[in-house]
């Protein structure tokens, strides 16, 4: 019974540890605006300037 | 945003509307105490601080309006225009304008500091050019008042056409009516342009303004972007691959208003600066015009060229040394604590599997770390105290000479001390910067800087290798001064490695710093105290989670798969045959060979693996491998172990001072954190760019900790040290 006990912890322990990294590169992956434009090399995925704004023509 | 109307016959002004969710933006100049404000109307704990810069992101609070409204009250970035230069700028931009899938808001809060009311006005003509209902907070007028300065709302009123409400957030001063306010100001017209331009001005903007409606503009909008535009050095940063469609008649617009006798790129801020000085003249009255404040007395000395660095580096010492010294009663209590559970917990439980799990896993992993919440505590407290008075933007200011000798300004400065936090939010306040390079090369050294997560390994370290000896005339032990030491060289490091980038990959111009010296005052014991329980839970919660989690894995692999000890041996070396059968000793004889050169065992190796999931889990993974490791079932504090530790084939000790020290100077500089990974490569702008930032900020930071801890180990052997 106590080997039960302690593999379903260290199980759910895995688990828990997997997801962690999973979320980590998750939220890497869905970056968006880091502020910077083209030209050093950094530029983001989506421009902070494309959305509804009138004032990108 | 579901705001509705619904008129009610006969009833009074404030029953016949009926608002059912309104949301509330809170603008306002850097460091005038929106967040304050924010925390003050939502009851949440937003991070406030005496510097600018303190808030990079929006967040949300809601709160519940005098007449029961849902209020979702939303702070942002400080920003002194509505031309953003900053990342954390275009946020505030973004919030205001209802752009990047935020909805508009229904009420503007601009925060203004009555003590720099002129300055602060700029902002608030512009938002009142954006035609939303808008209500002035003007905020710290207990700090004017100290100053001398008399600010007359009434007429200030007069001269807006909104709301204008004193208050003092810090006390919850002046917050009902406040909150009336921003409910009843959506039953008010909608604030005008407070100045006019002058008609040659008008008539210039007006083919600019004239595209600018055709392209869908707002016109309450049309005329103040026509403006802004005029001052804006890059179209293409606003515009994109359309700037070339603008551009022309950007350009004539320019020559009509030059040919006015204006100058085109200062034209706004004439204006603007033109009428806000007009206002204040006729509703502040400065008392004490010119004389010498209290803060500039304090700055002739903090700021001297020479009394600066001195005091900055006493201040320093100061903090390591307190951070030593003071916390060690608590942390003995801790550890005593951790002990009297282990042992009581190993009493309770029978012989087997699940107390050595509870006991040498759990209790002996996370209660390894959890010795270090009073230290992590106080370096939280200190940092607090350095924000909260004031001196973080003197800090700036002072390595301003040296970091443009590197190639950056001082404001990298602050992400860097922030840095001694924790790197995330650190790499996150980079979004102050202007200059795209050089955030960049700030995010690729903010790491370096020694984030309170190396704390635990620095403290198990030192306390186990390092004698409290007094030095420097018996006033700073050298455990405080070897401290120090890592903190410093972390900081050296970063310095150098920022002027490589600067020199090489992001290579620019060096700009000039504009940086906003804040009044001192005392910090706020709320708020400190605050701010300290926050990030205690915040380890709390981490070592509930990662660490625990860390240690059960650990633990198991340590355990597992169990082995035949041959009969004979003594309780000891079984365990010790045990520990080196098992999946984590496997792994870590695969990895001793990368370690040995650095001084380290196997079990060293595996710990450092492990904390690749966090810093911390290197002593936790080190408590769980000592505590199976153990022959007893006594809970001996974990550097006691390490100090007392021998080798079985030698019997001599396994560790040494300089062992201790290749493996401070490793944790110095490896990057032994995913969350930082994650940050880096979406402030880096995310995708294939942000990852190829993250990997070569995690490889050159990994090849700097190896080569460094090789270099301490083997040259101190050739030293003739063991």
């Amino acid at each position: 019974m106590q080997q039960v006990i302690v593999a379903l912890i260290v199980v759910a322990a895995g688990v828990f540890l997997g997801r962690q990294v999973w979320r980590a590169v998750a939220s890497a992956r869905s970056a968006t605006r880091g502020g910077c434009d083209s030209g050093c090399g950094c530029a983001p995925t989506t421009s902070s300037r494309t959305g509804s704004d009138p004032l990108t023509l | 945003v579901s705001t509705s109307f619904a008129p009610s016959p006969g009833g009074d002004s404030a029953s016949q509307v009926e608002v059912r969710a309104i949301r509330v933006a809170l603008v306002g100049n850097p460091n005038t105490g929106k967040s304050t404000l924010f925390n003050a109307l939502t009851g949440l704990r937003q991070r406030v601080g005496n510097f600018a810069g303190v808030t990079v992101e929006r967040v949300e609070g809601s709160m519940r309006g005098p007449g029961g409204e849902r209020v979702t009250v939303v702070d942002v970035p400080g920003c002194y225009a509505l031309s953003p230069a900053s990342p954390d700028e275009e946020i505030a931009l973004g919030v205001l304008r209802g752009t990047n899938g935020e909805p508009l808001p229904d009420v503007v809060v601009v925060v203004a500091d009555a003590l720099h009311l002129e300055r602060n006005l700029y902002l608030v003509s512009q938002v009142l050019e954006l035609g939303l209902p808008t209500v002035v907070a003007l905020n710290q007028v207990d700090a004017a008042e100290s100053a001398g300065v008399a600010v007359d709302a009434v007429a200030l009123i007069h001269e807006l056409g909104v709301p204008v409400i004193p208050t003092v957030a810090t006390r919850g001063a002046g917050l009902d009516v406040l909150r009336r306010a921003m409910v009843s100001v959506l039953q008010q017209p909608v604030p005008s342009r407070p100045f006019t331009p002058p008609t040659e001005i008008a008539d210039a903007l007006t083919p600019l303004r004239d595209t600018l409606l055709q392209a869908g503009q707002a016109p309450a909008l049309a005329t103040h972007d026509a403006l802004r535009l005029l001052s804006v050095p890059h179209l293409e940063r606003w515009y994109g691959a359309a700037a070339h469609l603008i551009a022309p008649m950007v350009d004539e617009v320019r020559i009509a208003v030059a040919a006015a006798g204006y100058n085109p790129r200062s034209l706004e801020a004439e204006l603007r600066y033109g009428w806000s000085s007009g206002v204040v003249s006729r509703t502040v009255v400065n008392h004490r015009a010119g004389a010498r404040t209290t803060s500039d007395r304090i700055d002739a000395v903090v700021l001297h060229r020479i009394w600066g660095p001195v005091l900055f580096l006493l201040v320093m010492v100061l903090v390591f040394q307190g951070i030593f010294t003071w916390a060690q009663p608590l942390m003995d209590a801790v550890e005593w604590m951790v002990a009297q559970v282990g042992d009581a917990v190993g009493a309770l439980l029978p012989p087997g599997d699940l107390r050595g799990l509870l006991v040498d896993g759990v209790i002996g992993g996370v209660g390894s770390v959890l010795v270090f919440l009073p230290q992590i505590s106080l370096l939280f407290l200190c940092i607090g105290v350095l924000e909260d008075s004031g001196y973080m933007a003197r800090a700036a200011y002072l390595m301003d000479r040296l970091m443009r000798r590197v190639g950056l300004h001082g404001k990298s400065f602050i992400p860097m001390i922030s840095g001694f936090a924790c790197a995330v939010p650190a790499i996150m306040s980079t979004r102050t910067i202007d200059e795209r390079k050089d955030r960049l090369a700030t995010i690729m050294v903010v790491p370096l800087m020694s984030c309170s997560a190396r704390l635990p390994v620095y403290t198990l370290l030192i306390g186990a290798f390092v004698p409290p000896v007094a030095v420097l005339g018996g006033v700073f032990s050298l455990q405080s001064v070897v401290m120090l030491l890592m903190y410093l060289l972390g900081t050296v490091t970063a310095l150098i490695v920022a002027a490589f980038f600067k020199r090489t990959l992001l290579k620019g111009p060096v700009r000039p710093m504009i940086l906003e010296m804040p009044a001192y005052r005392w910090p706020n014991p709320r708020t400190l105290l605050q701010n300290v329980w926050h990030r205690a839970q915040m380890f709390l919660r981490r070592a509930g989670t990662v660490i625990l989690s860390c240690s059960v894995v650990l633990w198991a692999m340590a355990t597992y798969p169990r082995t035949t000890i041959p009969d004979g041996i003594d309780e000891a070396r079984a365990h010790e045959m045990q520990l080196e059968h098992s999946a984590l000793g496997h792994v870590g004889k695969v990895v001793e060979p990368l370690v040995r050169p650095l001084g380290y065992d196997w079990k060293i190796g595996v710990s450092i693996a492990a904390s690749f999931a966090a810093r911390e889990v290197f002593v936790s993974t080190m408590g769980t491998i000592y505590g199976v490791g153990e022959a007893d079932e006594t809970s001996m504090a974990l550097r006691e172990r390490l100090r007392t530790e021998r080798d079985p084939a030698t019997g001599g000790l396994r560790y040494s001072p300089l062992v201790a020290l290749s493996l401070m100077v490793f944790y110095v500089y490896a990057l032994m954190c995913i969350s930082t990974v994650a940050v880096t490569v979406r402030e880096t702008g995310g995708g294939a760019l942000g990852w190829r930032w993250a990997g070569i900020q995690f490889v050159y930071m990994l090849a700097l900790a190896y080569g460094a801890a090789l270099l301490v180990y083997q040259g101190g052997r050739l030293l003739g040290y063991q």
